[in-house]
């Protein structure tokens, strides 16, 4: 009997010790998902002032971000610290390159507390973990591990602010666990609403391409399709490309894919063959008389195999 | 436009205008072009006569950051395979340069170091370990590529891959894409970053002999 008790107590400390442990590493508990949503929520609705640096390929730079969000939507200034100059802002629909380039221009915008993370349809693409505390910029973080079940996507470790959930860190890695790409706040203050002024851009223009304003279209109407694509991507969005060309949005709930299918242009070299810088990958080839490209921030392969599968809908 | 629309973007520029009528303004910048023309070539002005700049940091302030992020451990391998991607030499690219570039490929006849060539710099190899498998070879992918635009220079005798050039319709292509998340809604964190920070020398991956030894682990299904 005092056999049993004694055993029956091992147990339980046994179990009191893992238990937290399970707690924290836990997969399947829900604690990744409200993280996670949490995170969306706080970058769609939280107003921060901070610097932070940028790490890809052996480059660091360092960067300062400025971000509002009020009735007109976000605001956001996003200026290079070192290197050459650079300094995007944004002010609801607009947005607009150190030089002058509009990004787009569209009535269209996130409504507050939108959440832009798809959380179901990441499922089958991801698993999330919450792992160990630390502390980045002088906050306490909580770690939320995104782990790709395959190799078309890439991992992130995010550091999350413990009260605000806002990431404060964010390390990408590929399928042999090694970082492709990085970025931490060195200081932060959250709940900081930059001034208009703070906002508003106050660079020397750059050379900087002019983006045209963004026409959606159905995507039941594509001309193009992707066959073989990489696993878990499905078409989300569909908008009108340049010269009668199409632009498709792929997204696997987290990763979001780029596809252009434009006609060739007569005074432009083909864009052919891969890029890769960071996270961030590029694959073109020519289709038919067409410019094909692919743009994301996921793996190499996965930009390839979608711009190998392109096909003309009614080629079959 | 009138002389009240005038005043008004003058205020918006010096971010002087109230919230409502910056709203109204806005607005109408997104719809006539003539307006937002002009408040370009305004912004160009003032930006010209202002040359603002940035407060700079400390000049060590990068160095610190990377030996701090180096000193920390990274992401546990996964033990999926890297496929080994041979890639000998590199190319580099012609300096200040906006943002991205992709592959040219050399085309029959084309002569390395001719008169047409771009400037080479310093080589860079492509890390073979973070190329993920993808079901496809250097044959199934060559008869692809597209036709030769302009040769490049050798560098120490090195047998060269294909061409790097940069090319703007890259940046335009992220540009896109960013736009489009935000009429959408699906935002993410300073989606601009690849733009607003660019690469000084891109590292390049050819599109090699070995891609397609060690397939993915999931298998691809249709993407649409």
């Amino acid at each position: 009997m005092r056999r049993g008790a004694a055993r029956a107590l091992l147990l339980s400390i046994a179990w009191l010790a893992i238990a937290p442990t399970a707690a924290k590493d836990g997969v399947d508990d829900g604690q990744g998902e409200q993280w996670l949503s949490r995170m969306s929520t706080a970058l769609a609705t939280l107003d921060y002032v901070g610097t932070f640096v940028y790490v890809r390929d052996g480059q660091v730079d360092a960067l300062r971000v400025w971000h509002r969000v009020d009735d007109d939507g976000a605001h956001e200034r996003l200026v290079s610290l070192s290197g050459e100059l650079r300094e995007m802002s944004r002010h609801g629909p607009l947005a607009r390159l150190s030089g002058g380039a509009r990004a787009s221009a569209s009535p269209r915008r996130a409504p507050s507390g939108t959440v832009p993370i798809d959380l179901a349809a990441l499922q089958p693409s991801y698993q999330l973990a919450v792992g160990d505390s630390d502390r980045i910029a002088g906050l306490p973080t909580r770690i939320l591990e995104v782990r790709p079940r395959d190799g078309f996507r890439y991992g992130y470790r995010l550091w999350l602010e413990q009260a605000s959930a806002l990431p404060l860190k964010s390390v990408a890695y590929g399928s042999d666990g090694r970082a492709v790409e990085q970025w931490m706040f060195t200081e932060i203050s959250i709940g900081t609403a930059p001034t208009d002024a703070e906002l508003w851009p106050g660079t020397r223009p750059a050379a900087a391409p002019t983006a045209p304003p963004v026409q959606m279209l159905d995507p039941a109407g594509a001309r193009w399709q992707v066959r073989d694509g990489p696993r878990g991507f499905r078409l989300a969005l569909l908008a009108a490309g340049g010269s009668d060309g199409e632009h498709h949005v792929y997204s696997d709930g987290l990763a979001r894919v780029s596809l252009y299918v434009e006609p060739l242009a007569a005074d432009a070299p083909n864009l052919s063959g891969l890029l890769r810088r960071g996270a961030l990958s590029v694959f073109g080839r020519v289709v038919d008389g067409h410019q094909v490209t692919v743009v994301g921030e996921v793996p190499p392969a996965t930009v390839e195999r979608m711009a190998q599968g392109v096909v003309a809908r009614d080629g079959g | 436009m009138t002389e009240d629309i005038k005043q008004q973007l003058s205020a918006l520029l010096d971010g002087e205008l109230d919230s409502d009528t910056r709203r109204f303004l806005l607005r109408r910048l997104q719809r006539e072009e003539e307006l937002a023309g002009c408040w370009e070539r305004w912004h160009l002005a003032r930006d010209c006569m202002q040359q603002q700049r940035v407060s700079p940091l400390r000049p060590d302030f990068a160095a610190r950051i990377a030996a701090a992020l180096q000193s920390e451990a990274q992401p546990a391998a996964r033990g999926a395979g890297a496929t080994i991607l041979r890639w000998g030499g590199g190319l580099a690219v012609a300096a200040s340069v906006a943002l991205a570039a992709l592959l040219v490929m050399p085309g029959p006849g084309s002569v390395p170091g001719t008169a047409d060539a771009l400037p080479a710099i310093a080589v860079q190899p492509a890390d073979a370990s973070q190329v993920v498998s993808s079901g496809l070879s250097e044959r199934d992918l060559r008869p692809n590529l597209s036709p030769v635009a302009r040769t490049v220079a050798v560098t120490d005798g090195q047998s060269l891959g294909p061409a790097l050039r940069l090319d703007p319709r890259v940046e335009s292509y992220l540009m896109r894409h960013n736009a489009v998340m935000m009429q959408s809604g699906q935002d993410s964190f300073v989606p601009f970053i690849h733009v607003v920070s660019p690469p000084r020398q891109w590292s390049m991956l050819p599109t090699a002999d070995h891609l397609g030894a060690e397939p993915a682990r999931a298998e691809p299904d249709r993407a649409n």
